[in-house]
């Protein structure tokens, strides 16, 4: 069989799927309507909620830290959670101006980039805010504690943060695609939409990209 | 455009969404909610449809990037808004030797890789390369490129299964 020869098949096929395929207008209508209603829009609600949140606690937490700037040990947590949750907030930001972007009238490679970009996007904006963990075990500490705490407090602490910040960048570090595949934990973790999302994002702009340069 | 004229528009060009969603879907259930959502995004998006085009070509773009992103978020399992059925595909039952031979183009098509089906149809579709390279986002010389190459494994592959020959 030709190439000519299948496009005439195909073309077979389109006739007679005019003439059987049936579309209930009256109910593709209705449907156009409520769909239009509660669709895209709510994602774009719900990271717009956040990135509000995400303001929200960081004046909480910027205006804490002004109120205990003399305290080293709150600042450097403050800073911490503020640069996390910035992230955050950048990254929704950052989505929201993606997702009012993405015109899929456009072509299909620009608008499949941009969409395997937004899962990317999406997936960082989660991982990254983890980071912050090691400030909760340390913000308390006063500089009247630190002028007279005995030794046992100090190893204590000590430790407590040391295994945080070890605990958390080996935590971070792990949770990666490759190591999905091998290890049982990480992948219990990862093994989510949004893991499985970035995976296939990757993979699919890979394919873009050998697809344009072949 | 207003609801009755895009509906009517969809009306005539249906066989296009059905082709479509049979190339990127093997259940006739993921059909329907594909080809629903296509219409969805094409209503969604017929403010930007300029009336100097072609809507043919307006609905493959999106149809394409639907279908492109559907069946990625569905084959990993994600969630589907169920509506209700608008959209009654053609029985599977009782096919024909021309449902046959197209299922086997299909089947064939559903195993090459997204951008290449949607490359496979656009050129069963006869468009011409200059519009399939913009659909596409390519450049013509490519799309000639991937097809013929395409077209070669066409062949193996119905060589190999000796059943158009």
């Amino acid at each position: 069989m030709s190439a000519d020869e299948f496009q005439q098949l195909w073309k077979s096929y389109e006739e007679k799927l005019q003439k059987s395929m049936k579309l209930n207008l009256a109910l593709m209508e209705a449907n156009l309507n409520r769909k239009a209603r509660v669709a895209f829009n709510w994602q774009i609600a719900f990271k717009i909620m956040m990135i509000g949140l995400g303001l929200a606690w960081n004046i909480f937490v910027g205006g804490l830290m002004w109120r205990y700037r003399t305290e080293p040990a709150f600042v450097v947590a403050a800073l911490m959670v503020l640069s996390c949750t910035g992230y955050a907030i950048g990254g929704y930001f950052l989505q929201v101006l993606v997702m009012l972007r993405v015109n899929l009238s456009d072509s299909i490679v620009a608008t499949q980039k941009q969409l395997a970009m937004l899962e990317v996007l999406m997936v960082r904006t989660l991982r990254v805010p983890f980071l912050q963990t090691p400030a909760y075990f340390f913000f308390f500490v006063t500089r009247h504690m630190m002028a007279t705490s005995g030794p046992w407090f100090w190893v204590i602490e000590g430790l407590l943060v040391a295994v945080s910040i070890v605990v958390t960048i080996w935590v971070y570090r792990s949770i990666t695609l490759e190591n999905a595949a091998r290890k049982g934990w990480v992948r219990r973790i990862v093994d989510n939409e949004g893991w499985k999302a970035v995976k296939r994002a990757r993979e699919y702009a890979r394919e873009i990209e050998d697809f344009r340069e072949e | 455009m207003n609801h009755s004229e895009f509906l009517r528009l969809v009306e005539d060009n249906k066989g296009i969404l059905y082709k479509i969603s049979s190339s990127y879907c093997r259940h006739a259930g993921d059909r329907e909610d594909l080809i629903q959502e296509m219409i969805y995004q094409l209503w969604r998006s017929s403010d930007k449809y300029d009336n100097t085009q072609k809507f043919s070509t307006y609905m493959y773009r999106i149809a394409l990037n639907v279908a492109i992103s559907f069946h990625r978020r569905t084959s990993r399992g994600g969630l589907k808004v169920a509506l209700d059925a608008d959209v009654e595909l053609v029985e599977e039952e009782g096919m024909d030797e021309l449902d046959e031979r197209v299922e086997m183009l299909q089947r064939w098509i559903r195993s090459l890789g997204e951008l290449d089906k949607a490359l496979m149809i656009l050129y069963l579709e006869e468009r011409p390369y200059r519009e399939i390279a913009e659909i596409l986002g390519v450049t013509e010389t490519n799309v000639g490129t991937k097809i013929g190459r395409l077209k070669e494994r066409l062949k193996k592959q119905l060589i190999m299964q000796n059943k158009f020959l």
